[in-house]
């Protein structure tokens, strides 16, 4: 008798609705630590491939840097301003020249306009590229002016990466 | 054990994720302002090389000496240079993305050609200039209780497609220094490519005036004088005057100061601005 009331006090446990339901209904997610590693390998992997941006903007820095200096040593020289009344294939020549100056994976596009002080629509282009543009550019200007010639000029340098 | 292992791996490369984030973020807003930064100062100092060759003056700061070499007078209407070269910047130089303007020190934009025709050294206020952009005479002027930083002028000065007449300076009248009143040790010499002439006087009183007679060029009517200190009451400024009559020169004046903290600008402020940075400084 004793034993057949124990075994009803058990079944009457687990005949009790909520808790069955839950047991029985019970669904759980685990995060192994494996899965973790191997999502943060992922993660890595992705951040390699965007690095390829930052590595552009280092270029970035570093053609402008090239060009700005370009155009700064050039005028410090007087270059264009021995340009101002030379022949359009003299300047073109030495513009040439310059670019090709240039470290051996860059190249150029050199252009220089020179105005008439007191009539700027009076003015004078000279060109030069040394290879077909491509990829990023960057693109540096620089003023200059010529006293006893009353002439003003822009030089612009374009320079990418080969 | 496996479990430590894996949970140290896990944290050292989420460590490493995490910083190489974060400096990558760093690294693209610093580039861009970085660009922006020198691209303001390339630009700055490309409109102020242009101007300063306008008024056909170089000057150079080494230690105690500032060198000014100048041509007097001016043979093209610097007046007129200085206004296109502004209107020049405006049309053609500045873009969207760069702001380029001349300035007064109160942040007023202004013409360039209504700049005075000096150059002031600072922070003593001594000035060096001309009557107008003409340059048909150079002025050294300074206040008195300034006159100490001074501890000598050197001025060379030379002939253009001129001959010098003169065999010597003679300084008439010459007032020699005296005790309690300031003195300026002044070296004069003139050239003409042959012929040097060289003054034997060094030292002057500023509190009295001294000036050379005409030194004459061989080829008609032309000839410079040079005037040293006070000259008249009512302009006690005047350190060195230059005067020109029909006669072109050059001139090279080194001014040692006794001191190294000083420096020489425009009466103009060259302003370039960016949305990241701006370079607001006195030309």
């Amino acid at each position: 008798m004793e034993i057949i009331k124990r075994k009803k006090g058990k079944e009457k446990f687990f005949s009790f609705p909520r808790v069955s339901f839950l047991l029985k209904k019970r669904k759980a997610f685990v995060i192994t630590l494996d899965v973790f590693v191997a999502v943060l390998i992922a993660i890595a992997m992705g951040l390699v491939i965007t690095n390829m941006l930052s590595l552009r903007m280092n270029d970035k820095l570093a053609s402008n840097a090239i060009a700005n200096d370009m155009l700064a040593v050039l005028h410090k020289k007087g270059e264009f301003n021995s340009y101002i009344g030379m022949q359009q294939q003299q300047v073109e020549t030495k513009l040439l020249e310059n670019l090709n100056l240039l470290p051996a994976q860059y190249c150029g596009n050199f252009s220089i306009t020179v105005y008439d002080a007191n009539d700027f629509s009076k003015r004078e282009n000279f060109q030069a590229v040394n290879c077909e543009k491509q990829g990023d550019i960057s693109r540096v200007k620089r003023i200059f002016s010529d006293y006893s010639k009353e002439k003003f000029g822009i030089a612009e340098l374009e320079v990418w990466l080969k | 054990m496996k479990g430590i292992m894996y949970t140290v791996a896990t944290f050292l490369i989420f460590l490493g994720i995490t910083t190489y984030v974060y400096m990558n973020l760093n690294f693209s807003e610093n580039s861009s302002s970085l660009i922006s930064s020198e691209r303001i100062f390339r630009y700055w100092n490309a409109v102020d090389s242009g101007m300063q060759n306008l008024v056909n003056v170089s000057t150079a700061k080494k230690d105690f000496v500032l060198e000014i070499n100048d041509s007097l007078p001016a043979e093209r209407s610097v007046k007129t240079l200085l206004d296109r070269y502004g209107l020049f910047v405006e049309q053609f130089f500045k873009d969207p993305t760069i702001d380029v303007r001349f300035e007064d020190s109160s942040g007023n934009k202004v013409e360039l050609e209504n700049m005075e025709s000096k150059l002031t050294i600072k922070p003593m206020n001594i000035t060096y200039g001309w009557d107008s952009w003409g340059k048909n005479e150079m002025e050294i002027r300074g206040l008195t209780a300034n006159l100490g930083f001074i501890q000598s002028i050197n001025l060379s000065v030379r002939f253009v497609n001129n001959t010098i007449a003169n065999n010597s300076i003679i300084w008439s009248p010459y007032k020699d220094c005296r005790a309690n009143q300031p003195c300026l040790n002044f070296y004069l010499s003139v050239s003409d490519g042959t012929k040097t002439i060289v003054s034997d006087k060094t030292t002057f009183d500023l509190s009295r005036g001294s000036k050379t007679e005409l030194i004459y060029c061989t080829a008609g009517d032309c000839w410079m004088r040079v005037r040293v200190g006070l000259w008249t009451a009512e302009d006690p400024q005047n350190i060195i005057k230059i005067e020109l009559h029909n006669l072109n020169i050059t001139t090279s004046t080194r001014i040692k100061m006794n001191t190294t903290e000083f420096f020489a600008n425009y009466p103009a402020i060259l302003a370039v601005r960016t949305a990241f940075a701006e370079k607001v400084e006195f030309l």
